[in-house]
């Protein structure tokens, strides 16, 4: 019995994030969604939002690769399945105070990844070497228009 | 159970389970790439191209250090936030480039040259790199990719020229161009991501500013570009050419 | 000869405590120091872009060395045949194991980005020697775990030559690994010699023989168990060689150095030069690690033990020398990157004569943090497991002990 125990355990670990996504999708994306500050959640990001608070380190690692090693570096100014942590520094690393939006640094508790990856003890290995906050114009990128199919599925 | 009988069957089954999990564990993994690849996706580079650069020393200014600082400016190399003092020593910062002052031993002729990364064809740095971190793109431009530098600086004692340096302490504020931080080894990337966007890289632009226009841009591989064109005109030499590295970088009047 | 019997050691006097705590003590500030360099990052070393590997580099590799060495006791053995050594041969392995862990630590804990070990261990790039070194260690602690228990459990004793033999040859392996670290270095006057593979073999030799004879002496003093004259005679003989041979190596190494012109402002360097190399080369390595502990081993001087001990730290000593100016003196000569030409000035150091190194106390504490784990493992190790032999007297270890008593 204890080999059964045992890959009870291996299943439960390896197929935990995949059976919970499958077995009920809103569940850990409502939770998500709640510790995130309102002001910078983008509509329909460069995916659409759900599949990219479950996702969005397996595209951003999966793109780094790409880009710095084959040096394929994705237009700066389409959306579109671009996961430059740039671009998302620039938009999410972002906060409003007295009216106005002000950057936020990874070491405010404040910003974006931080508020979720604080909650569930992931550590963020980015911004040892990526700079955590916008150094761009304070603006956001206005987000791609949805397409007829996304318009469909909402 | 019959335990005793098939003392091998909860092995056997524990392996089936195993392997369908493991299965599971990358059907994800091969989705990923499907929709990261879908739509917009840019090219690669290739060896087509080899970016490389020529520097005429009898055009170099002794005495001029703007390609020195414009690098500097361009990664934030060495500088401080908020006021507040550099931690490493001198020879601890960071030089992707260097301003070097020489003397012909016999004949006592003077010159100087801005010394970096000499973008080897075979670079040592590669080779000894035991993570694949230290790095040649197709197209010729050795740099650190720092998502697997592990900071064991093999690469500074493999390296000819000293072109490496170890980032000593924490960093903020970086160039969002340029990520860089504590506990990596880094060094000239011939700009890359100026390159990447058809630009020249910044020491280039620094010394056409200054009107010297003592280093030569552009890719070896095309008969046509200047760099090509100058290097036909007059002879130029490889630093430490004994060591048949091949470099991207030549210098002419040494 | 008389059958050999194996028990663990008490452990439990006040001195064995004491001893732990001293080892737990040195391990405790050692993992302060590789956090504190972690935590600051290495500005706070003595390290910098000319001197990039330092005092944990000197302490690791001395460690890896030792380790593979240590091993040779139980070759002698299991390989050659040799039945004095055959008694050692499970401690011998167990020190192996427990010196290169120490050392692997020490190299770890000084990386840039310890907490990337995951990236060194599932990414290879199969063109460095570092990354085969990897693979060598991993392998080591491997294979003479497999031979340890070869030695400990009758059930698979029929596969103990084997094993010892494949360690012996993996060990070889792998000090020419660790040779070649330096070896393969062709940017630099100082490295880029095949010589040097087989320097760091014979230096493991000499040192991992003199670190099991220290221990055997200690652990046999400390426990009241007999070690006969015969066996030490043996081995401080044989150390002696190794010594010998070391001084060989490194002449070898200069003279063709010497001969060559391209290497003449390294052996000034280290030979003539005011530099702390010089000193530490002509009196640590040559003198107090070389001619001091032969003098010491081959006189009548060499029938004491507490001789023989001292002539045992010397050869460590000496070791650490010779380590130091190879590693640190081998970067401290700026690179020659412009033949013919003498560099007037540089905004990075070029025209410097030689770069200056000044270890920091927490790097030390760091290298010596690798020697109290390896100490640690071993005397836990010979609590636990059947390690030790019950007596190492004559009667024990000496062939001929029987023949001439019998008479």
């Amino acid at each position: 019995m204890k080999k059964y125990k045992l890959l009870l355990i291996a299943i439960a670990v390896l197929a935990n994030p995949l059976l919970g996504m499958a077995a009920d999708k809103k569940a850990p994306e409502k939770k998500l969604s709640k510790l995130v500050d309102p002001t910078v959640q983008g509509e329909n990001c460069v995916r659409d939002t759900k599949d990219m608070r479950l996702n969005h380190m397996n595209y951003i690692l999966h793109q780094r690769k790409e880009t710095t090693q084959l040096g394929k570096r994705w237009p700066k100014n389409v959306l579109k399945n671009n996961y430059s942590i740039e671009l998302c520094i620039n938009c999410h690393a972002r906060k409003k105070v007295d009216n106005k939006i002000v950057p936020v640094s990874i070491k405010d508790n404040t910003h974006f990844c931080s508020q979720c990856h604080r909650k569930v003890s992931v550590n963020i290995d980015c911004f040892s070497c990526h700079n955590s906050k916008p150094t761009g114009k304070i603006k956001f990128i206005k987000s791609p228009p949805k397409t007829a199919q996304e318009k469909q599925t909402k | 159970m019959s335990k005793q009988n098939h003392p091998d069957k909860s092995r056997r089954n524990f392996i089936t389970a195993g392997a369908a999990v493991a299965t599971l564990g990358l059907a994800p993994g091969v989705k990923f790439i499907d929709v990261a690849n879908a739509g917009n996706e840019p090219k690669a580079v290739t060896s087509e191209k080899r970016w490389g650069m020529l520097i005429d020393t009898n055009k170099c200014a002794e005495g001029c250090n703007d390609c020195v600082t414009a690098c500097d400016k361009e990664f934030g190399l060495n500088e401080t936030v908020d006021g507040q003092k550099l931690k490493s020593r001198p020879e601890q910062q960071t030089h992707y480039i260097r301003k070097v002052k020489l003397k012909n031993k016999k004949t006592g002729h003077t010159l100087s040259l801005p010394l970096l990364c000499q973008h080897c064809e075979s670079p040592p740095c590669v080779d000894v790199c035991p993570t694949g971190a230290s790095m040649r793109r197709a197209d010729g431009i050795v740099k650190v990719d720092m998502h697997t530098c592990i900071g064991c600086r093999y690469c500074m004692l493999a390296c000819p020229y000293k072109a490496r340096s170890f980032i000593h302490e924490p960093i903020e504020n970086q160039k969002p161009y340029a990520p860089r931080g504590q506990g990596c080894v880094e060094s000239c990337n011939l700009c890359v991501h100026r390159v990447d966007e058809g630009r020249e890289p910044a020491c280039v632009e620094a010394c056409n500013k200054s009107n010297h226009k003592a280093i030569y841009f552009g890719d070896l591989k095309d008969q046509n570009s200047v760099v090509s064109k100058e290097m036909k005109k007059q002879a130029s030499t490889q630093l430490r050419d004994d060591l048949r590295l091949n470099t991207g970088v030549r210098y002419r009047g040494i | 000869m008389s059958k050999i019997r194996y028990s663990e050691i008490d452990g439990n006097s006040k001195g064995f405590y004491l001893v732990l705590v001293i080892l737990a003590g040195m391990i405790g500030l050692g993992g302060l120091s590789a956090l504190y360099m972690e935590h600051n990052g290495h500005w706070v070393s003595g390290m910098d872009n000319q001197i990039a590997w330092g005092m944990p580099h000197v302490f690791a590799i001395l460690l890896i060395v030792a380790a593979s060495g240590a091993l040779n006791i139980a070759s002698i053995g299991t390989v050659f045949n040799k039945h004095a050594y055959k008694p050692l041969a499970r401690l011998s392995a167990i020190l192996a194991i427990a010196l290169l862990l120490g050392g692997l630590l020490v190299l770890v804990l000084d990386l840039g980005r310890p907490d990337r070990l995951i990236v060194a261990m599932t990414v290879y790039n199969l063109t460095s020697i570092f990354a085969w070194n990897i693979l060598l260690y991993v392998g080591f602690m491997g294979i003479v775990a497999v031979y340890i228990w070869t030695m400990m459990d009758r059930s698979v004793s029929r596969y103990y030559k084997f094993m010892g033999t494949f360690a012996f040859v993996w060990r070889l392996v792998l000090t020419t690994g660790t040779g070649s670290i330096f070896g393969f270095l062709v940017a630099r006057s100082a490295y880029d010699a095949a010589i040097l593979a087989p320097t760091f073999i014979i230096f493991s030799f000499s040192i991992g023989l003199a670190i099991f004879l220290l221990l055997i002496m200690a652990l046999y003093s400390g426990t009241g168990r007999e070690l006969g004259d015969a066996l030490v005679k043996r081995l401080k003989n044989l150390l002696g060689v190794f010594i010998a041979a070391s001084l060989y190596m490194v002449l070898v190494f200069h003279i063709t150095n010497l001969y060559a012109a391209e290497h003449h402002a390294f052996e000034k360097f280290i030979l003539t030069g005011d530099s702390i190399h010089t000193t530490i080369f002509w009196i640590g390595f040559v003198v107090l690690g070389g001619l001091l502990p032969l003098a010491l081993l081959y006189s009548k001087l060499g029938n004491s033990r507490i001789m023989i001990a001292i002539a045992s730290v010397l050869v460590i000593i000496g070791t650490a020398s010779y380590l130091y100016t190879t590693i640190i003196g081998g970067q401290a000569i700026p690179l020659e990157i412009f033949p013919g030409y003498e560099v007037i000035s540089s905004t990075f150091g070029d025209a410097e004569k030689y770069y200056a190194y000044t270890p920091t106390i927490a790097e030390i504490l760091l290298g010596l943090g690798g020697v109290g784990i390896a100490l640690i493992m071993v005397i836990l190790a010979c609590k636990v497991l059947r390690f030790l032999p019950n007596s190492l007297s004559d009667a024990v270890t000496d062939p001929h002990y029987k023949a001439t008593t019998a008479k």
